[in-house]
């Protein structure tokens, strides 16, 4: 990965500059317009003053008090306006890191955009029916030849807690009213990821991770997730503590789960601790759902303003090191190879 | 004279569920077993066109052409997982012979039609790997519970007999692949 960051930092080194002076121009205009309103804001300030006899010895005080609190009003709307400008550039940031990995030029990063409804559907682990879903952050790239998505996704219900509101009547006296409150309770929160996979199957088969039910605080399992098939026990047995295993089909579940996938999904935790929920999905598409990682969290790794600060690369690597994992995932696995199917 | 009564009713019962639990535990194992020789027979079936695929490079003599067809045939004769550890053996050999081939005869390896057909093999293989592995399993599974005691002596009265596992020839575990390069490949 070092060596890859550094190809890249090289390479983008000229970008960087553009940028960086993209966000100059904006800083000046943002910074001569606060400034003007600050002025603008004093006068009105000072001639207000003027007119209730403040600026006089006693009260002087109070209006260089005045004074300074507008300054920092406008500093603070300065720096806030301008860690917005900084966050919309940080999409192409992370647009060209995603298009400097995969070698796609035609990679796209859409912040406002969330995965379909119709994927999530297709991948029959959540049940919509009782849960909603959120999210945003698309990304879609084709590396090797393998389209792949990421996007950060939210999937929750609202649980309705029943609780008991005191009020008092005109009289004084106490009684008691019951209260529904929506609360929300979250089953995933995390990134979906979706590639194209070397083998082709005809049941979905599902990796669920073995502590799941810690996540349902209310009601049956099958309310929230609908895989089906029956359990498979495998061989690896420290693949066997993290993973559930079900499909309708043994020797299918097991054709795919190879002892050397099952060693590469072990290995993923490397890459990723958190938990992990798996869909090999009929046809040839993978689907991993990462549970605690966010594409939010990169774009909220802003740039510092003055380009010089040795932060830059440092938020830069940071950036670049998380994507990179999307990437490591798919090698880790080694979905690239057309050992089973022609890749077109 | 009750309680002998309940006694006998219980135990009863229980031999019924332990029948049924070994009948239905061989059950699965027989359909994985079926399944096997499916996946086996399909491997069977690419033997003509990986013969037709490599005929310009390689000039078989016509009693082992007819011996390497035949396998196909042999496919269909097999009665127990013993016959089909045999003929395994003999397509090894017979895809030991086609690597080898293929390592002296660049231009046949880079071949679209060998390719695709390396590609379709090692999609067979993989897949009578994983039909091998639930085999097993469920041999391992059935043995296991016809052999504890007391369960041993009702698998003994009703004739439940241990099955053998579907094991790997030296020479799969040996070579690297049939065709090409498939690294893929497990041992049970």
């Amino acid at each position: 990965m070092e060596e890859k960051f550094s190809e890249f930092y090289e390479y983008y080194n000229d970008k960087l500059k553009d940028i960086y002076s993209k966000f100059n121009k904006i800083k000046k205009k943002v910074e001569a317009k606060y400034l003007i309103a600050m002025i603008i804001f004093i006068v009105l300030f000072l001639m207000a003053s003027y007119q209730l006899d403040l600026l006089i010895d006693n009260s002087f005080i109070f209006v260089i008090l005045g004074v300074t609190v507008i300054a920092i009003c406008v500093i603070v709307a300065i720096y806030i306006r301008l860690r917005k400008e900084m966050y919309n550039l940080n999409k192409y940031i992370i647009e060209d890191i995603i298009k400097f990995i995969s070698q796609d030029e035609s990679s796209i990063f859409e912040p406002n955009k969330r995965i379909s409804i119709e994927n999530i559907k297709d991948m029959e682990l959540f049940n919509l029916e009782n849960l909603q879903y959120n999210g945003k952050n698309a990304i879609g790239t084709d590396y090797n030849s393998n389209y792949m998505n990421f996007a950060d996704m939210e999937i929750y219900y609202y649980k309705d807690v029943l609780r008991e509101e005191t009020y008092y009547d005109s009289k004084g006296n106490p009684y008691t009213k019951k209260v529904i409150d929506k609360v929300k309770k979250t089953i995933f929160s995390g990134c979906y990821i979706s590639a194209t996979l070397n083998k082709r199957i005809a049941e979905h088969i599902y990796l669920i991770p073995n502590n799941f039910s810690d996540v349902i605080i209310n009601g049956a399992i099958k309310d929230y997730i609908t895989y089906s098939g029956e359990e498979i026990e495998l061989e690896n047995l420290e693949f066997s503590k993290k993973y559930k295993v079900y499909s309708d089909d043994e020797i299918q579940a097991r054709y795919i789960l190879s002892l050397a996938l099952m060693e590469k999904i072990n290995n993923i935790d490397e890459i990723f601790e958190g938990k992990k929920y798996i869909v090999f999905k009929e046809g040839r598409r993978f689907v991993i759902c990462l549970e605690g990682f966010k594409i939010e969290n990169l774009r909220k790794t802003l740039l510092p303003f003055n380009s010089k600060s040795s932060k830059v690369k440092e938020n830069i690597k940071y950036i670049f090191r998380n994507l990179y994992k999307f990437f490591e995932i798919y090698d880790v696995l080694d979905l690239g190879n057309d050992l089973y199917v022609d890749k077109n | 004279m009750y309680i002998a009564l309940a006694v006998i009713i219980v135990l009863i019962f229980l031999v019924i569920i332990i029948y049924n639990t070994m009948l239905s535990k061989k059950n699965k194992m027989l359909k994985s077993y079926s399944s096997l020789d499916v996946m086996l027979k399909k491997r069977y079936d690419l033997i003509p066109n990986i013969v037709e695929a490599v005929k310009g490079y390689k000039e078989y003599e016509a009693n082992t052409l007819k011996q390497i067809i035949s396998l196909r045939s042999k496919a269909d004769d097999c009665k127990n997982i013993e016959d089909i550890n045999n003929l395994n053996s003999k397509y090894m050999d017979f895809m030991s012979d086609i690597d080898l081939l293929s390592e002296n005869y660049p231009d046949l390896k880079a071949s679209e039609n060998f390719m695709h057909l390396q590609r379709v093999l090692n999609e067979v293989e993989e897949q009578i790997s994983a039909a091998r592995r639930t085999y097993n399993a469920h041999v391992e599974s059935y043995n296991t519970y016809i052999s504890l005691f007391p369960l041993n002596i009702i698998a003994f009265l009703f004739g439940f007999r241990k099955y053998k596992f579907f094991e790997m020839s030296q020479e799969e575990k040996d070579t690297k692949v049939s065709v090409g390069n498939f690294d893929d490949k497990e041992e049970n």
